[in-house]
């Protein structure tokens, strides 16, 4: 018996397929928002605000990730946008090799954004680089303050964080300065945004940043 | 699941490229603030392993505890709270210096 010596990252073969994706879209000129949160934080519900808002200005698409079913991506193609349905079955998240096949199918030119929606989760989705050009948590105002500190990974691997159904803050007890102060401990540089999507609160603040992205191309 | 898959395949890879017959051993560092559960890789390891040269393979996890040194004082510390707290001054946001390694480390080959 011999041994040899391997020292490779488990995650190697992943985080070079996702260079490899990060590199193309980079090319095409399409900023990729890969988004993560626990289920029901309102992924989807962004999504298909903010593709109703900004679709006659740039074109967007959308990778949606889930376990099973297509709801999610019925919703989005409801908007008109294109969109590509990745079940992931037993996995908990989506890698880099899932991306990768989805964008073949998805067959989007760019410029303009694609947005992945992770699985549900906020564990392993933020071990796992996707070839994005950031991450952005979701967190909503039922889901209480502590969600950046039980889960700082997910928050520290993000560039921003979105609290999302601030129009039932009325009907909550949240302590929102809790919830900013957990944040900025967990992750000082994340960009914050509060929105409603139902009404439209705050969304604008959200499209300002990203076309600040597009233009920075 | 798909952490023990990457495992198997970074060992049968390697096997592949310096000649062997079969794995017998890997040797795997995992961090405590990886993100990976040692015990949920442990379980699933064999199962991937099958099939493979890496079947019924032994698979043996190094853990590394986490510590994060002090950006105000530069003292070393164990951050047992998400925030890295430092015990000596109470600053927070410990640089974290160990304990999110995830790779393997070597391989036994028959």
């Amino acid at each position: 018996m011999r041994i040899i010596d391997v020292k490779k990252d488990v995650l190697s073969k992943n985080d070079q397929i996702a260079a490899g994706i990060r590199e193309k879209l980079r090319q095409r000129g399409i900023v990729a928002i890969n988004f993560i949160s626990s289920p029901g934080s309102g992924k989807t519900t962004m999504l298909v605000k903010t593709i109703e808002d900004l679709k006659s200005r740039v074109p967007i698409a959308v990778l949606e990730g889930d376990q099973q079913t297509d709801n999610d991506a019925r919703k989005i193609a409801a908007t008109g946008a294109p969109v590509i349905q990745i079940n992931t079955q037993s996995a908990c998240h989506l890698d880099a090799a899932m991306v990768e096949e989805a964008l073949e199918k998805l067959g989007f030119a760019g410029p303009g954004f694609l947005f992945i929606e992770n699985v549900g989760n906020l564990v392993c989705p933020a071990s796992y680089d996707l070839g994005e050009e950031m991450k952005v948590a979701l967190v909503s105002v039922t889901e209480g303050e502590d969600k950046p500190v039980k889960y700082p990974k997910a928050f520290r691997s993000s560039s921003a964080m979105i609290i999302t159904k601030t129009d039932l803050l009325p009907h909550l007890d949240l302590d929102m300065g809790r919830l900013l102060d957990y944040s900025m401990k967990v992750n000082q540089s994340l960009k914050v945004f509060h929105v409603s999507a139902k009404t439209g609160d705050g969304m604008d603040d959200w499209y300002d940043f990203l076309l600040s992205l597009l233009q920075e191309r | 699941m798909s952490v023990a898959m990457s495992i198997v395949d970074i060992a049968v890879s390697r096997l592949n490229e310096e000649g062997g017959a079969r794995v017998m051993k890997v040797n795997v560092t995992v961090g405590e603030l990886s993100g990976v559960e040692a015990g949920a890789v442990e379980f699933c390891y064999s199962a991937c392993a099958m099939g493979t040269a890496a079947e019924g393979s032994e698979l043996v996890i190094e853990r590394v505890a986490a510590r994060a040194v002090c950006g105000e004082c530069a003292r070393e510390f164990k951050p047992d709270n998400p925030l890295a707290i430092c015990p000596q001054c109470g600053a927070f946001g410990g640089r974290i210096v160990s304990g999110e390694e995830l790779y393997v480390d070597n391989i036994s080959v028959e």
